[in-house]
């Protein structure tokens, strides 16, 4: 049967190998079974005679054998010819082109905030874009018609209410979710009413943060953001802190970073000051943590704000915050 | 708010050694935001006196002339210039090469350079007043250089020295100050530098006011909530004219016009103690009667910057007995404003609503320095102080003026706030142990009345702190601390329980979904601005039911969008023309004015807020087909990613952007998104050439059908059999429905796999051929091929039965 001469084709050649032979010896005896004439094909051209379903299955078998084969001699040439296969391709052609996307930078720094947050224990939390008064404002101790009001200049939508200005519109919310204590922060698209230049946009991304514990302090508010300062920078920041007016904290501070680009000699980044602007921070106003129904008696507590757009101006040196919406492939492309 | 270092040290004697940089720094780290220092000197660097000796005429030009002039030290130099007023001799203001001026005392500050004009050399220039910053101090007329002969200096000598322009100026970022109504004047920065290098603070000189006319100003407050203190006073034998140049010169520095004597020493005032004054010319003022009201509605009145305002019935007024002679607290009206002719004044000083103020500041647009001062909320005491002091003031530039009775109407003082704390109070907020003494000394250096009774404190606020800035414990902690100084605070990590946070469904995929659709298809994520416009009415969205921006900063951003879409086709029409056959995806808010989310209001609020879901949608361009099932196989991606189960994607749905061909994703039949083609007319909208492709998803819909936890599948214990078939079918066989019969057919098929379509006249116009691969296994045997062969069969006959299939041989 032909099926049992495909098998035995195996053994003929393993009979017919002898010790001590050249590689013409190897040549000549790969012809004979592999070559155009050879022992193989003969059988091949016997497949033909065969029903179409027989013809499927010693097909399959003669293929094999056939690969078998090959492969078999290939390995005995190879002997003779160590380095052959190494010097038969050009290494420099370039690499096989993967098509592999791009997350945009904000997400990508983003996640990174989340992770290290995560890591001291602080729940993600979100909440909406288009929000009340309430909690965009009263409850974050700026009654109407506060002058604190001006600070953000705020879009209104027709039925009453706002597009956030901050994302400490959420402190109350997780405050009234979660109670005390507690530890979150929030990730999120603000919107101011603003003229667009080179470093203002009306939309941006901040990244609220809040703990709120029994007998938390300055010194643990300086501690917790140093330690947060690490993890962003991957390397030690100097710090100082000094008094800002936000009327949702009391006191309210400004904390600096020491310029990382001049380590605080004075370069144009930190406009020769040596010092950085970076996170507005403060222990938490008692009569916010009264609005999400704590009692500052009990439990005190700090916020802060990361502008998680500047955050990533600065990690990647972009110099035109308009980049970051425009979404041109080419700029997406290099993250 | 700027500064003067020379007005603050009238205040404070600061120390020696101390440099405008280190006080600027002081005030940062203490108290307010130093923006900016600038030196006057260096305004006038290379700036010297020059003296003309000799003026020739320029051979190109008629109205040059070549002046050689002494610049001092025996350097003579040739200057070009066009003034009118030259004469030789005379002593001139010389800009010299490096100098910054300003041309025609217009536009930017410019550096000069030596330079020739019109052939002849010139070495710097011949300044005018206007051109280096003197135009309010010596008004000239157009052409006319700068005389400086009286000051009979010699030539070479600095121009700084001459006039003293040895200031240093702060800017100190506004913002920084909403909270501090105190230190909206030199007198308010000086107490807190005071208090920061412990020296001493000298209170204001107000004289002794000796009066010498009986005239009285009559002054009825008729909304008392409005104005709780009105200070008026009528001064006769005044003569309106240029202020001195001290005044000019102080007023100059902090940025302030000089207009005339009068009303410069209402600004004068107004910088220095942080409290608006306002003179009144009293011939204009009707019944020699000041009434503090609400406006009627309907009166107008024009105001000093001649613009006629109507005026609604909470817009408090400063009236006569006939009309309105005043916006209170914003801006005086121009008919009773001081001019040459006045003889008779009324100064007035007085303390208003902050927010009566504020809102009618913001409703007729005028933020006048008055206005920022009033509606930070100024105690009614600093009221009194300034209506001294500007009198005081006065008396000193116009000695024979006769100052009548100052008539006070002050009715509902405050009482004194008294704030009680404790020392573990202040100790465990601040996070480290500070001794009662210190927080003592730190207090009594602000000005505050500390008592102190077993660890328990009793503090009393200045008068100028205790109206809004200084009520409770808290603000304590923050005088204390700043005082203190930050620098020296250690940091300590808070010691709290360890709890592992939790994630909302939400965003515990959000990362998962955007990598998948990177990293694993290739898209790139793009960020769009949330907004969109009417303009895309015409794609067909019904815009009735978009959330509207009241006050949107331009037409092109009036409404929110309700869909990712949009942006994303934009996104393809501006990158089409960089790069080929794409895909992007986004994920972000939509929202929808005609529903309502799960997002209360909150506090007095009733209600919800409009609904606002995160919605998940991408776009792929490329050729027809292909950009198609490319959106599809994202889609289903998404879905198997997710280990969703129970989803389908049904043919049919609808989307404004789509042609016919579109499918909807259900999951346990509820609607959750689509893919489509993009129409072609809507391709036209945005300008695109390609196809593009389109699927959108409400994310917050769809992650509510994750199920958490999900078992493996234990592998097969006998080898699979894998059988290639190709089935001709007619041309309107849909693969769903083959899919089907395959598995209705035979229980042992596990897997089937579509691998080509082929049409071509070799098997007929109307028909397809359609390969796939079909795997076998039975679980509790290795199949036999003959066992396989009969499964083929069946599948075949049963496409033959249903679908009209006939194997393509």
């Amino acid at each position: 049967m032909l099926k049992d001469d495909f098998k035995n084709l195996l053994k003929q050649v393993q009979a017919d190998i002898k010790s001590n032979m050249t590689k013409d010896d190897w040549l000549a005896l790969e012809k004979k079974y592999l070559g155009r004439k050879g022992e193989l094909n003969k059988l091949m051209d016997s497949l033909k005679t065969l029903a179409v379903e027989e013809k499927r299955e010693v097909g399959k078998l003669a293929n094999a054998v056939k690969l078998e084969l090959e492969n078999f001699f290939h390995k005995q040439k190879s002997i003779f010819n160590p380095v052959d296969e190494n010097k038969t391709f050009d290494l420099t052609l370039p690499g096989e082109k993967y098509n592999i996307g791009h997350l945009h930078p904000i997400t990508q720094i983003q996640e990174e905030l989340e992770e290290i947050f995560a890591s001291m224990g602080f729940i993600v939390e979100d909440g909406p874009e288009v929000e009340s008064e309430y909690y965009n404002f009263d409850a974050l101790n700026i009654p109407a018609h506060h002058p604190a009001r001006d600070m953000q200049d705020t879009f209104f939508t027709a039925e009453g209410n706002v597009l956030r200005t901050h994302t400490s519109s959420v402190q109350v919310r997780a405050m009234e979710k979660y109670g005390t204590p507690l530890r979150c922060i929030v990730p999120g698209k603000v919107f101011r009413n603003e003229a667009t230049d080179a470093s203002h946009d009306h939309t941006f991304y901040q990244l609220e943060g809040l703990m709120i514990d029994k007998n938390i302090s300055i010194t643990n508010l300086i501690a917790v953001m140093k330690e947060l300062l690490r993890g962003i920078f991957k390397q030690e920041v100097t710090v100082r802190l000094r008094p800002g007016f936000f009327p949702f904290v009391e006191p309210g501070f400004e904390l600096d970073i020491k310029c990382l680009i001049c380590r605080g000699n004075g370069c144009s980044v930190c406009k020769q000051s040596g010092w950085l602007e970076l996170l507005p921070c403060g222990l938490i106003h008692p009569n916010v943590l009264r609005a999400g129904g704590i009692d500052p008696a009990e439990w005190s507590g700090f916020a802060f704000g990361l502008g998680l757009t500047r955050l990533v101006m600065m990690r990647y040196g972009i110099e035109d915050i308009r980049l970051l919406f425009g979404n041109d492939l080419r700029f997406l492309k290099q993250f | 708010m700027l500064v003067s270092l020379n007005w603050l040290k009238e205040f404070v004697d600061l120390p020696d050694n101390l440099t405008p940089n280190e006080i600027g720094q002081a005030l940062t780290m203490s108290t307010v935001e130093v923006e900016g220092i600038k030196s006057q000197a260096e305004l006038f660097a290379q700036m010297v006196v020059g003296r003309i000796v000799e003026l020739k005429s320029h051979p190109n030009a008629d109205n040059l002339k070549i002046a050689l002039t002494d610049i001092g030290q025996g350097n003579i130099v040739q200057i070009i210039c066009g003034g009118t007023n030259l004469f030789v001799g005379m002593l001139v203001a010389v800009a010299l090469p490096g100098a910054k001026v300003r041309w025609h005392g217009q536009g930017d500050l410019v550096s000069l350079a030596e330079t020739t004009i019109r052939g002849e050399k010139s070495f710097g220039m011949i300044c005018a007043s206007n051109e280096i910053g003197l135009g309010d101090l010596f008004p000239a007329a157009e052409k006319e250089i700068l005389n400086l002969s009286s000051t009979d200096a010699k030539p070479g000598t600095a121009l700084k020295d001459i006039f003293g322009f040895d200031d240093v100026i702060l800017d100190i970022d506004n913002k920084s100050l909403t909270n501090r109504p105190d230190l909206w004047g030199h007198m308010g920065i000086a107490r807190e530098l005071a208090a920061i290098y412990n020296r001493p603070y000298k209170e204001l000189d107000l004289g002794k006011i000796e009066k010498k006319s009986e005239q009285k100003i009559k002054v009825k407050i008729k909304s008392p909530t409005d104005c709780r203190r009105y200070l008026g006073v009528v001064i006769t034998g005044v003569e309106v004219g240029p202020s001195p140049i001290w005044l000019k010169k102080r007023l100059e520095s902090v940025g302030q016009k000089s207009i005339n004597n009068i009303v410069d020493l209402t600004n004068y005032v107004m910088f220095e103690t942080g409290q608006p004054l306002h003179a009144f010319d009293l011939k204009k003022i009707s019944g020699h009667q000041i009434i503090v009201r609400k406006a009627v509605i309907g009166e107008k009145i024009v105001t000093l910057d001649n613009s006629e305002i109507r005026l609604d019935e909470n817009t408090l007024v400063i009236a006569d007995n006939k009309k309105p002679i005043a916006l209170a607290g914003v801006m005086g009206g121009q008919e009773s404003g001081i001019n040459q002719n006045t003889t008779e004044i009324v100064f007035e000083s007085a303390c208003f609503n902050p927010i009566t103020i504020r809102q009618a500041a913001r409703n007729y647009n005028l933020r006048t320095d008055s206005a920022v001062r009033f509606e930070k909320g100024i105690e009614p005491e600093r009221a009194e102080i300034a209506m001294r002091r500007i009198l005081f003031l006065l008396k000193k530039i116009q000695p024979n003026v006769r100052i009548g009775d100052i008539n006070d109407v002050y009715k509902y003082k405050n009482k004194p706030v008294e704030i009680k704390t404790d020392l573990n109070f202040i100790q465990n907020r601040l996070g480290f142990n500070i001794t009662p003494e210190d927080i003592s000394n730190i207090l009594k250096r602000l000005g505050f009345v500390v008592k102190i009774k077993s660890k328990k404190f009793t503090i009393i606020p200045p008068v100028y702190r205790s109206l809004a800035d200084v009520t409770k414990p808290e603000d304590i902690i923050e005088e204390v601390a700043r005082i203190y100084g930050y620098d020296k605070f250690k940091p300590d990590l808070p010691v709290v329980k360890l709890t592992s946070p939790q994630k909302s469904i939400l965003k515990s995929n959000e990362n998962k979904i955007k990598k998948l659709l990177a990293y694993g298809l290739g898209l790139y994520e793009v960020i769009n601005y949330s907004f969109t416009n009417e303009k895309y009415a015409n794609l067909g969205y019904d815009f009735t039911t978009m959330v509207n921006i009241k006050n949107s900063i331009s037409s092109e951003f009036t409404h929110l969008r309700k869909s990712l879409l949009p942006g994303l086709l934009a996104n393809v029409a501006a990158n089409e023309h960089k790069q080929k056959d794409f895909g992007l995806f986004e994920l972000g808010r939509v929202f929808m004015a005609d529903r309502l989310s799960e997002f209360r209001r909150g506090g007095n609020l009733t209600g919800e807020l409009i609904w606002q879901p995160y919605y998940l949608a991408g776009v792929f361009t490329g050729k027809k087909e292909q950009v198609f099932f490319q959106a599809k196989g994202a889609v289903e991606a998404i879905c198997n990613h997710l280990k969703l189960s129970n989803w389908e994607l049904v043919p049919g749905g609808d989307d404004v952007l789509a042609n016919k061909n579109i499918l909807t994703l259900q999951v346990n039949n509820n609607i959750v998104g689509k893919v489509f083609c993009v129409a072609d007319d809507k391709l036209k909208f945005f300008d695109i050439s390609q196809f593009v492709s389109a699927w959108e998803i409400d994310f917050e819909a769809l992650v509510k059908f994750i199920t958490t936890g999900y078992n493996y599948s234990p592998l097969p214990k006998y080898p699979a059999v894998i059988y290639d078939l190709a089935v001709v079918f007619p041309q309107d066989v849909k693969w769903q429905d083959i899919e089907k019969n395959i598995f209705t057919a035979s229980d042992l098929v596990r897997e089937v796999n579509l691998f080509d379509i082929y049409v071509g006249d070799k098997i007929g116009l109307d028909k397809k051929s359609i390969a796939f691969t079909l795997t076998f296994s039975d679980p509790n045997k290795t199949l036999q091929m003959k066992e396989v062969e009969k499964e083929v069969d069946k599948i075949l006959k049963k496409l033959n039965q249903q679908l009209q299939g006939v194997l393509r041989s």
